[in-house]
């Protein structure tokens, strides 16, 4: 432990990976429009 | 850009932009402090122990009756027809399918009114090189009235239900349940935890209202691929969620050691890869003050991804000093 440094780049990351809220890996057909989504787009703004 | 003469005029009118704003801010007070807007408080704030189910119950019985959109819309189209330049007191909500508008929030629900165009369907249907598509679950409970259906057409698709302890290898696969039309003043209650549409077909527009439910919502949202329907990936469903993450990384950027009884707190957070990535941050700033948190993360943490990520880290930490050079 003494002197024991951890870069967090090189910690594991979770087997189930969460993107940021919003962000989409495909196109999506068009399907309900989160609304939870874009308040929170729009608040951040 | 190309001004008339008439926006022109605006621009250089001091009196005249402050007339605006001032019709700007009466609507928004009288709706937020009229009939409608009251019922909807009272209704939704008389909720004893308010789960997602009860709130939409409350959302759908308020969509019963849509005089209220088209006073709405009715007291929207008259000032803009006495002032061009008006606008609605009211969040935008645009995508590329959708323009709308958000008209009552509460600390339950939020509802919105908007329309889709069959333009808009048309162009995202058909944009070249789309590539693979998703078929989207949202992870909110959703009310939907279709005030005006546009003669659409949508299928329906139904996914595991995403809970607190979703995973990807346990995501399993979204399947296309069914298809019909939709009828003008159809009322469409969908838990986007496990329940989708996809508008297939749309000939004019559409005007929909929806209260999405902010209550028992779901950690993330799931994309399925539409082709074959196996799980794509996921994004948090709160954008807060997204934001704590920003901020704790940032916190360790500065070296901000004055953070980390409140970075501890949030090590309880709903949401399990918050909690992952706050221990990542809190052990990036100082291990010996984040090493008690490890250990129960590893040993307690309510999601098997986070346990598992703390456990290897914990070995790590704890092997020999030669190994952990290794490492």
């Amino acid at each position: 432990m003494n002197n024991f440094r951890i870069t967090v780049e090189e910690l594991p990351e979770l087997e189930t990976e969460v993107a940021v809220s919003g962000a989409v890996k495909q196109q999506e057909v068009v399907g309900p429009v989160c609304l939870g989504i874009l308040v929170g787009v729009i608040c951040g703004m | 850009m190309i001004v008339g003469k008439d926006l022109r005029n605006w621009l250089a009118d001091r009196p005249r932009q402050r007339a605006t704003e001032a019709a700007i801010e009466a609507f928004g007070s009288e709706w937020g402090l009229g009939q409608v807007h009251r019922h909807f408080d009272e209704a939704f704030s008389a909720i004893a122990a308010p789960t997602a189910e009860k709130i939409a119950d409350a959302a759908r019985a308020l969509f019963v009756d849509e005089g209220w959109v088209d006073a709405l819309v009715d007291g929207l189209a008259a000032r803009l027809h006495a002032d061009p330049y008006f606008r609605p007191p009211f969040r935008p909500l645009t995508t590329d399918i959708h323009s709308g508008l958000l008209v009552y929030e509460h600390p339950l629900v939020s509802i919105a009114a908007g329309i889709s165009t069959a333009v808009q369907i048309a162009a995202k249907k058909n944009a070249p090189n789309r590539g693979a598509t998703s078929v989207g679950f949202n992870g909110q409970y959703c009310v939907f009235k279709f005030v005006k259906a546009g003669g659409a057409r949508f299928s329906f698709w139904e996914a595991p239900p995403i809970t607190a302890g979703f995973t990807a290898t346990e995501a399993g696969r979204c399947e296309r349940t069914g298809e019909r039309d939709i009828a003008d003043g159809e009322i469409l209650v969908i838990d986007g935890r496990r329940q989708s549409y996809v508008v297939e077909r749309l000939r004019g527009n559409m005007l929909i209202l929806q209260a999405a439910i902010a209550v028992d919502q779901a950690p993330v949202s799931v994309e399925y691929d539409s082709a074959d329907g196996n799980f794509v990936g996921c994004s948090a469903v709160d954008d807060t969620a997204s934001r704590i993450q920003m901020i704790t990384t940032v916190l360790r950027k500065l070296d901000c050691d004055a953070a980390l009884p409140a970075m501890a707190d949030l090590l309880d957070h709903p949401d399990f890869f918050v909690r992952w990535h706050v221990m990542r941050e809190m052990l990036g700033l100082d291990v010996r003050a984040a090493l008690p948190h490890l250990k129960r993360m590893a040993a307690t943490d309510p999601h098997p991804d986070p346990r598992r990520a703390a456990r290897a880290v914990l070995d790590r930490i704890e092997a020999p000093a030669g190994k952990q050079q290794a490492a």
